[in-house]
């Protein structure tokens, strides 16, 4: 039987609207080593992935773009997460990690939304 | 009026507070639709057509019914309807079984606010033909289409094919002298009455259309179910697409010949229930009446754009003349699906994204897309102000 359970739980959490607001890492990096643009046609959101990878680790990490608050705020985590990290380590991050870090319930029809900066990073990484 | 429809819908009798602003995408299914559905699953179950018992009899003459009940609805005859899975099946029965009337250089004319699905399948055709697509386009300050229909349908069109009402804009374009014109150079008139058929009336004769196509959950109906209007001229003209079971007359390894229009359309066994439920809930719309029904949308469709009106921008007229409930909006700095989100979360059904309107989003740029509230006969006053305090909400949340 069909319950509506699931609605009492809001995805615009203070925390992601925060980052919504006041988006980190939101910037171009002129020179990055590794950068790629995802776009998701089906909401016209489009987020660019800037990183810089110096002897195998991330020295510095951008994005830029317009999307939803949820695009943008696992954007901002997403940057936050792997500034430091390896490489290798960053490559190793899968889409559950990433929706993880979200830390949101998130629908089916959000989940785009919630991995486009996930997937533009990714690509990132193979683009050098 | 409404508070007694309420109480015919289960969605909304067992969900007070839940505001359903979303009818342009699919409506609520009043109890008496349902009602008979199950009738035909728990009482007498059967496929139509050549069973030679009772209940097979029963179900054929419920079946066959509604296709009377349809041909009134459009003020037609009962062997120019023919029932589909959708308006995006018929669509593309229509795209596939008229292709062998183009040819190369010929014309298609469609209208710039189109939905994909009177889109692509002509664009399909248009590319195994070598014909053309040519477009009326939409006045963006009045969101009207260019009235000179002159200039975009000379001799060299052979369809036009333009949705009655905009399922983004909310626009009802002029289907009438559109027919004529089309006429004028011997050209076919499909109408997409998909946004249309639950809220004016759609009289075929009227509007002097070849085909009218419309999928039943738009109407209160189930989903899966939708119909083609042809005229008997037109259906001569349009070629079966669809093949197998129930629409030949004979079958040979060789060849095959077809039944009678309109069945040689109805290829396979049909959703026998779900047409069903389509005759009942056209039912229902004749039983609350035209006047009934317009009356009280446009009196929602006005309250509804003076409540988003202070919020947002509205895609489409912003006065109540000469279009329906369906009011496309846009907040700045608020992407659509968080406008959409957020609202869903307090209870108020409404729809972002590009509503298959690719092409008109990116002329209008707007390639977010929009928010979009459709007004139905179940809306009400409380429901506009629901969404009101929703949107005050928002304001203060993402503002
Ligand atoms: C104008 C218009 N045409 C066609 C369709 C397609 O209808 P369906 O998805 O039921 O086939 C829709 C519904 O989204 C519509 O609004």
């Amino acid at each position: 039987m069909y319950t509506h359970e699931h609605e009492l739980d809001s995805i615009y959490k203070e925390y992601i609207l925060d980052l919504y607001r006041n988006p980190k890492n939101k910037k171009k990096i002129d020179s990055p080593t590794h950068v790629s643009t995802k776009r998701n046609a089906s909401c016209g959101d489009e987020l660019t992935v800037y990183l810089v990878i110096v002897d195998g680790i991330i020295t510095e990490v951008g994005f830029d773009g317009i999307g939803c608050a949820i695009s943008q705020a696992s954007a901002s985590l997403l940057t936050e997460h792997i500034k430091g990290m390896s490489y290798e380590d960053v490559r190793k991050i899968t889409e559950e990690e990433m929706l993880k870090l979200l830390g949101i319930e998130i629908g089916l029809t959000r989940t785009k939304c919630a991995l486009l900066a996930y997937h533009s990073c990714m690509n990132a990484l193979n683009s050098n | 009026m409404n508070q007694t429809i309420r109480e015919q819908f289960a969605m909304l009798r067992k969900r007070p507070g839940y505001t359903y602003l979303d009818s342009g995408a699919s409506s609520l299914t009043p109890d008496s639709v349902v009602k008979v559905m199950d009738e035909y699953y728990l009482e007498y179950r059967a496929n139509i057509h050549r069973g030679m018992y009772p209940d097979s009899e029963y179900a054929s003459t419920q079946y066959e019914n509604v296709r009377t009940i349809v041909a009134n609805f459009f003020g037609c005859t009962p062997h120019e309807i023919f029932f589909t899975f959708g308006a995006t099946h018929g669509l593309n029965m229509l795209a596939y079984g008229l292709e062998h009337i183009i040819e190369k250089d010929d014309v298609i004319v469609l209208s710039e606010l189109e939905h994909h699905a009177n889109i692509v399948p002509w664009q399909q055709v248009a590319r195994r033909t070598g014909a053309i697509l040519r477009v009326i386009p939409v006045d963006k300050e009045t969101y009207e289409l260019d009235g000179n229909f002159e200039k975009y349908i000379d001799e060299k069109v052979k369809i036009v094919s333009v949705a009655q009402v905009s399922n983004v804009l909310g626009t009802i374009q002029s289907i009438t002298r559109l027919s004529q014109c089309a006429h004028s150079v011997g050209a076919l008139m499909i109408v997409d009455a998909s946004q249309s058929v639950a809220h004016m009336p759609s009289n075929v004769r009227e509007l002097q259309c070849d085909f009218l196509v419309c999928s039943g959950h738009k109407m209160y109906g189930p989903t899966g179910t939708g119909i083609v209007y042809g005229s008997q001229e037109a259906l001569e003209k349009l070629r079966p697409s669809m093949f197998g079971g129930d629409m030949i007359e004979t079958v040979e390894f060789t060849e095959s010949t077809w039944a009678d229009i309109p069945y040689r359309f109805e290829a396979g066994t049909p959703n026998v229930g779900g047409i069903i439920g389509l005759g009942e809930a056209i039912t229902y719309i004749q039983s609350i009446g035209w006047n009934a029904i317009e009356q009280h949308e446009k009196e929602m469709t006005e309250k509804l754009l003076s409540v988003i009106s202070p919020y947002a921008r509205i895609i489409g007229p912003s006065h109540s003349a000469r279009r329906t409930g369906v009011v496309s909006f846009v907040i700045d700095q608020i992407h659509p699906h968080d406008i959409a989100g957020f609202l869903g979360e307090r209870k108020v059904a409404i729809r972002a994204g590009h509503h298959c309107a690719m092409p008109l989003m990116r002329s209008c740029d707007l390639m977010q897309g929009t928010a979009r509230a459709t007004v139905g006969i179940y809306t009400t006053e409380e429901d506009v102000m629901h969404l009101d305090s929703a949107l005050k909400e928002l304001q203060t949340t993402f503002g």
